[in-house]
């Protein structure tokens, strides 16, 4: 386990510094004055390029440039935002935020896909397994900006069940409805992915001896149909805990949610390219975090990959 | 062990049917020949049914499914749209009048007018085309980069694939939307249906690659694929003839998925502000916009919403049934 | 040694399961599809039963039947199913899981996917017991209960010994002086959960200790679950059961894994066990092992056994009751004997006729008895070695390494899966390559090849070592040379139709032109006697069969002078495998070729073979004609390979027995 875990880890440093070059490239390597690009359509006041000339080291060649903001990410400097806040700072604010979003989320979209999908799983073919299967497809169809915004006018504007926006006053009642929008489409794809993978467990094998051996329908279901079929449904769930981290943008900025989220939604829509960068940079990085704990996750669920 | 007890039974001087020393219901038996299935020449060929390929069998099966028809319908509706939107409207979609801002449905104009006090059915009309482009574009593109990569990093294996499997890697650690947001502000002059095609088929073929790269790999373990080194098959030509074909149906299987998810991905952008520009008629713009008159017109959001959902439905649920028909499990034998 | 509380009736006259009439149908989109058709079945308490019959027959249908598996839409529609008097047809829910495990145990078949991967193989056995209410614990407290009441010793054979218990009885041991390697011994003879009391003071007495009885008396006082679960893998022929306990699926071999199954499905101490091909998975001599253990342990415990079996050599040899099911329905049955020696139905005549390990026995017989016999494919098997001077193939000193990666970095190990081996194979003769898996018959076939570097030695062709061809030489040699493979299912390209496949050879090497090439794939179709109708087919519309002769049919496309068959008729059906047989003895004669036979069933090998090879580890144990080799053989693994044929010990004449 702990080489497995060590190989894991020394695998992850290329791709993490491959992933931060790539973005760092995609920026300042691209064509014309990337201080000018970074402007955006209505250009820089001159002060702030100045700075942003002096923070990205423009004057040194390219993986000087780039050994400098790695240096910086390293030691938690995210750069300056326009209004001249540090980006971490503004990071620091946003993130429990967005951490009790996605925690609320995610019991939502497991619960309720893993019974739904086991549900359907047993009785495949059934009513109750095509009524989801269904619904399940409108759910990834839709977009989330579409069930976000019709959530938010029918139970917040024309029912006024929850807040419709949620602002400063973060709690459980008014993330409730933003986590259940976000849910919406994991909901989806863990209800689809425990359905077929418990859909063809029951018919393994080894479940036919557990059954034979006489144990009880249900702790058949239990251990032997239900345990085997997490293993992948887990490593999708830990996936998309990497991307609820990563914020909600479209849906922290629906509903006005102080996360990370809504900090990249604000900088994209003031145009504030650095922020932008930063604020991605930082996301990336959560994301390779939690695959790397989905990787150790899944040697923990799955003995065969531990010893392998 | 048994066969001790079996020795015990008398067998050679016992006359036929008599039961000594054999209990009852265990008597030797057989079968009278006129009850007893018929006997045929070992192992003759069926030629009763007529012959059928693989692809065949999945087209049999595939329309024999509502789904399938639904979703063709769909699509086949959606890609009419988008190549001749002049036949299904002939109002400019361009062509705004302040002064029926917000305007309910009238005839010519059945779902209404928006903000700006363009006609809603023409600007849902014309939106399909950059939809429709960015999703067959994006989905070309990563098809055939992620089938290479894929294919190559399957069948040659090694540090060939220990190199190409770490690039994968590198652009599949940042998520989609990201990555597309990040290079979509940067180009903030010149986006267009192409540049966003681009990005997200620059970000989007890992995916692509590691479904290719598994099924290659399980392929090419397979006996026939000696048997055609075994003829004197170059490398490249067991890849291209034997493999690649046998790999490539879960591939188009997500490849039809990832068409609605690309759509889907360009609409947030544009949603965003950071896809296509204002200039262009899209459902994401056209959403983007509505969202500030939310309250009072939410019909304005229906319409594109409606138009982009339905569209995104018929992909995956495409994708949905062509896996169902080209899955080997679902076979039988 | 029985745990099972419930009142046994043992009167061996009743029978213990009374099937009759049995109907099962399975509901498919083409209709309904009758799987059993009236089948009538009787087994007595401690019998072992056989069913046989090739796949399909609807043999491992009936047996889930018995203990309400069926698969899918599988139904039982019509007949009864009496186990114990009791009837199971239209049991409740309840009553079934009641039964299974307790009363019916079953032994699957593939023992690679029967295992949870994911629990331990210790948990999975424990889950065996507790479902079935089999708590030693429990048990013990009872039986102290019971002492109390009527006051009498409990026989010593109700209870186990425990794990502390076994280290305080060797600490006894040397305390009393008893000589180290006397304690050693009965260290590994003392099984925690499995050894009795009576067992242990026999076993303590043997060690030369003098108060046994008193000391067993003291310390073997019942096992934990976790040391029965030991046990039971001790009864089922694992080592070191108590480590192996706390392993993974993954981390047993094919054998052990079997081992774990038979534990299992024996865990509750069940009346019958249904073993559904227990051993077709594994190796042979592992094969014959387990079925020994299998049939001692079952005799033991007074359990009857249904086999369910494809091989009818087998099935004579490890039951007294044979039962010969065909498409659903049962065409003979009876005393094992009898049915081999005069079976009255044509259908079990072919089965009796074609059964390798039938067929070498009586092969074996006409030899000993200096009888001719047609049944002995490879005719010239006496002159081979003269007659052909000229070695087509000549092996020397072929050496393979392979690179084991480690876990670890820098735990990579060498690993030599062929060690200088040296054959040859004569021009228009067959030399057989047998061995059992890891042998490394396999990747000396394919260096032999030339699809893979050997690391040292030579493969001669005609004279020439293809090592060093290269090129177009190298190009060339593969018209010389083609392989047919053993998977079925695997070996052809299912994108290619029939006629794509058995051109292909000709459209590669550019022979001929399309016309020529339509008029040569008739040709061959017609040599492996398929109609050329079936060109436009697709390999999934072919049966196993079938598609063995399309391949056989590619390989011959380019006129070869050898062919290496690997493991090619291995997967097939008796009576197919039989006739794949007959049409490559053919084809020989025809044709002048040469076959390079790679398997690991000596029974066929003695039916088609002029030469053997004897493989185990990487080496050549073992060569010489196949008549020395079964006659006389020398080395001690061959011996064990031969006693492995099933049905070895079944004393049956040298002729195929007349209707």
């Amino acid at each position: 386990m702990a080489w497995y875990a060590g190989r894991r880890l020394l695998q992850m440093i290329p791709v993490f510094l491959g992933a931060t070059l790539l973005i760092y490239a995609m920026v300042f390597l691209l064509p014309g004055d990337p201080i000018a690009a970074l402007g955006g359509e209505r250009g820089l006041p001159p002060a702030v390029a100045e700075q942003l000339r002096a923070q990205y080291h423009l004057d040194q060649p390219f993986l000087v440039q780039y050994g400098i903001y790695l240096r910086n990410l390293l030691t938690g400097d995210f750069g300056m935002s326009f209004s001249r806040r540090p980006v971490a700072d503004l990071l620091a604010a946003a993130f429990p935020t967005t951490v009790k979003l996605a925690a609320m989320t995610l019991v939502i979209e497991s619960v309720a896909g893993i019974g739904v999908g086991l549900w359907a799983g047993i009785r495949k073919g059934g009513i109750f397994d095509s009524t989801f299967l269904v619904i399940s497809l409108v759910l990834i169809a839709v977009p989330i900006f579409v069930i976000g915004f019709a959530g938010q006018v029918l139970f917040g504007v024309k029912l006024g069940w929850v807040p419709a926006t949620v602002g400063s006053n973060v709690s459980f009642r008014t993330l409730i409805l933003p986590a259940i929008v976000l849910a919406s489409a994991s909901f989806a794809y863990i209800l689809r992915l425990t359905r077929t993978t418990v859909a063809e467990n029951r018919t393994a094998d080894h479940v036919r001896t557990a059954t034979a051996k006489g144990l009880s329908t249900g702790r058949v279901m239990r251990v032997h149909v239900l345990r085997n079929s997490l293993i992948p449904v887990v490593t999708f769930i830990g996936t998309d805990v990497g991307a609820l981290l990563g914020g909600a943008v479209v849906t922290e900025g629906i509903f006005n949610i102080p996360g990370v989220g809504n900090l990249l939604y604000s900088a994209i829509t003031r145009h504030e390219a650095p922020t932008i960068v930063s604020v991605t940079t930082f996301l990336v990085i959560v994301y390779l975090i939690s695959n790397l704990i989905v990787d150790l996750l899944y040697a923990v669920l799955d003995p065969r990959i531990r010893y392998a | 062990m048994p066969d001790a007890a079996a020795n015990d039974i008398p067998t050679e001087d016992v006359p036929e049917g008599a039961a000594v020393g054999v209990r009852a219901g265990q008597a030797h038996f057989f079968a009278d020949l006129d009850q007893s299935p018929v006997l045929g020449a070992v192992d003759a060929p069926d030629e009763s049914s007529a012959p059928s390929s693989l692809w065949r069998d999945a087209w049999v099966q595939m329309r024999g499914r509502v789904l399938f028809w639904v979703s063709a319908a769909i699509i086949l509706l959606v890609v009419l749209v988008a190549l001749f939107p002049g036949v299904f409207s002939q109002t400019d979609p361009r062509f705004c009048d302040l002064s029926r801002s917000v305007g309910g449905p009238e005839a010519g104009h059945w779902f209404g007018f928006d903000r700006q006090g363009c006609d809603v059915y023409a600007r849902v009309i014309f939106g399909a085309r950059a939809s429709v482009t960015v999703g067959v574009l994006t989905t070309l593109g990563v098809s055939v980069f992620g089938v290479i990569i894929g294919s190559l990093a399957g069948y040659y294996g090694k540090w060939f694939d220990a190199i190409l499997s770490r690039i994968t890697d590198i652009f599949f650690a940042i998520p989609l939307l990201l990555a597309a947001i990040l290079v979509a502000s940067v180009f903030s002059e010149s986006r267009t249906t192409f540049l966003i095609a681009g990005v997200l088929a620059v970000f989007g073929w890992p995916q692509i690659a590691r479904i290719t790269r598994g099924a290659v790999m399980s392929v090419k373990n397979n006996e026939f694929v000696t048997a055609a080194q075994a003829l004197g098959l170059s490398r490249s030509g067991i890849l291209l003839r034997h493999i690649i074909p046998n790999a490539i149906a879960p591939v188009i299987a997500t490849a039809t998925v990832a068409l609605g998810t690309f759509i889907v991905v360009e609409a947030t952008l544009s949603f965003l502000g950071v896809g296509l520009p204002p200039s262009t008629v899209s459902w994401g713009g056209d959403i983007s916009r509505a969202q500030a008159v939310i309250r009072t017109s939410p019909q304005l959001l229906l319409y594109p919403g409606a138009a982009l959902g339905l569209t995104v439905l018929g992909f995956i649920m495409m994708g949905d049934v062509v896996r169902d028909a080209l899955d080997p499990k679902a076979r039988t034998r | 040694m029985t745990t099972d509380n419930a009142p046994a009736s043992t009167d061996p006259a009743q029978p213990l399961l009374d099937v009759t009439g049995l109907e099962v149908s399975f509901t498919t989109s083409q209709g309904v599809v009758q799987a059993v058709r009236g089948v009538d079945l009787t087994i007595y308490p401690g019998q072992s039963v056989a069913i046989v019959g090739e796949s399909g027959s609807g043999k491992s249908t009936l047996a889930h039947a018995v203990i309400n598996l069926l698969p899918g839409t599988g139904t039982i529609t019509g007949g009864s199913i009496k186990f114990d008097g009791r009837e199971l047809v239209g049991a409740s829910k309840k009553e079934i899981i009641d039964l299974r495990g307790r009363k019916i145990g079953l032994v699957p078949q593939d023992p690679m996917s029967n295992l949870n991967p994911v629990w331990r193989i210790g948990f999975q056995i424990k889950e065996a017991l507790k479902a079935n209410g089999v708590d030693t614990r429990r048990r013990r407290q009872q039986l102290t209960d019971a002492l109390v009441e009527i006051e009498t010793t409990p026989s010593g054979d109700d209870l186990y010994l425990g794990s502390a218990g076994k280290k305080e009885l060797l600490a006894a041991l040397r305390q009393a002086g008893v000589a180290e390697k006397a304690v050693e011994k009965a260290e590994a003879a003392l099984h925690v959960g499995s050894t009795t009391r009576a067992q242990a003071v026999g076993i303590l007495e043997q060690a030369g200790l003098r108060e046994a009885e008193a000391l067993a008396a003291e310390h073997v006082t019942g096992a934990s679950p976790t040391d029965r679960v030991a046990g039971l893998l001790a009864e089922a022929g694992l080592g070191d059961a108590e480590r192996r306990a706390r392993q993974y699926p993954h981390e047993f071999s094919g054998g052990m894994r079997q081992r774990a199954l038979i534990a299992m499905g024996l865990a509750a101490r069940p009346r019958l066990l249904i073993a559904d091909e227990p051993t077709s998975a594994l190796d042979v001599t592992v094969q014959k092992t387990i079925l020994d253990h299998l049939g001692t342990l079952t005799a033991e415990l007074g359990a009857a056994v249904l086999f369910i079996t494809h091989d009818l050599g087998l099935a004579a040899e490890r039951a007294e009751h044979l039962v010969v099911m065909y498409k659903g329905k049962i065409v003979e049955s009876g005393p094992s004997r009898q049915i081999l020696r005069a079976p009255r139905h044509p259908y079990t005549q072919r089965l009796v006729a074609a059964a390798p390990s039938l067929a070498s026995r009586r092969i074996q017989s006409a030899h000993a008895a200096g009888i001719e016999t047609d049944e002995l494919l490879a005719s010239h098997a006496e002159s081979g070695g003269h007659k052909h001077a000229d070695n087509v193939v000549e092996v020397k000193d072929l050496t393979k390494v392979f690179r084991i990666r480690g876990s670890r970095p820098g735990t990579g190990t060498d690993f030599t899966a062929v060690d200088q081996i040296s054959f040859s194979v004569a021009r228009g003769t067959t030399l057989a390559l047998v061995g059992e898996s890891g042998s490394g018959k396999s990747t000396a076939a394919n260096m032999v090849l030339g699809l893979l570097e050997p690391t040292a030695g030579t493969v001669e062709f005609d004279g020439v070592d293809i090592t060093s061809l290269r090129g177009k030489e190298a190009f060339r040699f593969r018209r010389r040379i083609q392989p047919v493979f053993q998977n079925p299912y695997g070996s052809l390209d299912p994108m290619f139709s029939i006629y794509r496949t058995i051109e292909e050879p000709l459209r590669v090497h550019q022979v001929g032109d399309a016309k020529a090439r339509e008029k040569r794939v008739r040709e061959l179709l017609d040599m492996v006697a398929l109609p050329s109708t079936m060109m436009r087919r697709f390999p999934n519309e072919l049966s196993g069969g079938q598609r063995q002769r399309i391949a056989v049919a590619r390989a011959l496309a380019l006129n070869p002078e050898v062919i290496v068959l690997d493991e090619a008729v291995s997967a097939l059906d008796v009576l197919v495998q039989a006739q794949v047989l007959t049409l490559l003895n053919d084809l020989q004669a025809e044709l002048g070729l040469s076959y390079l036979f790679i398997t690991h069933d000596l029974a066929v090998v003695r039916q088609i073979a002029d030469k053997v090879c004897v493989m185990q580890n990487g080496r050549i144990v073992e060569q010489g004609s196949t008549d020395t080799i079964f006659d006389s053989p020398e080395q001690e693994y061959t011996r064990e390979l031969l006693a492995a044929i099933p049905g070895a010990s079944l004393d049956i004449g040298p002729q195929v027995p007349a209707a």
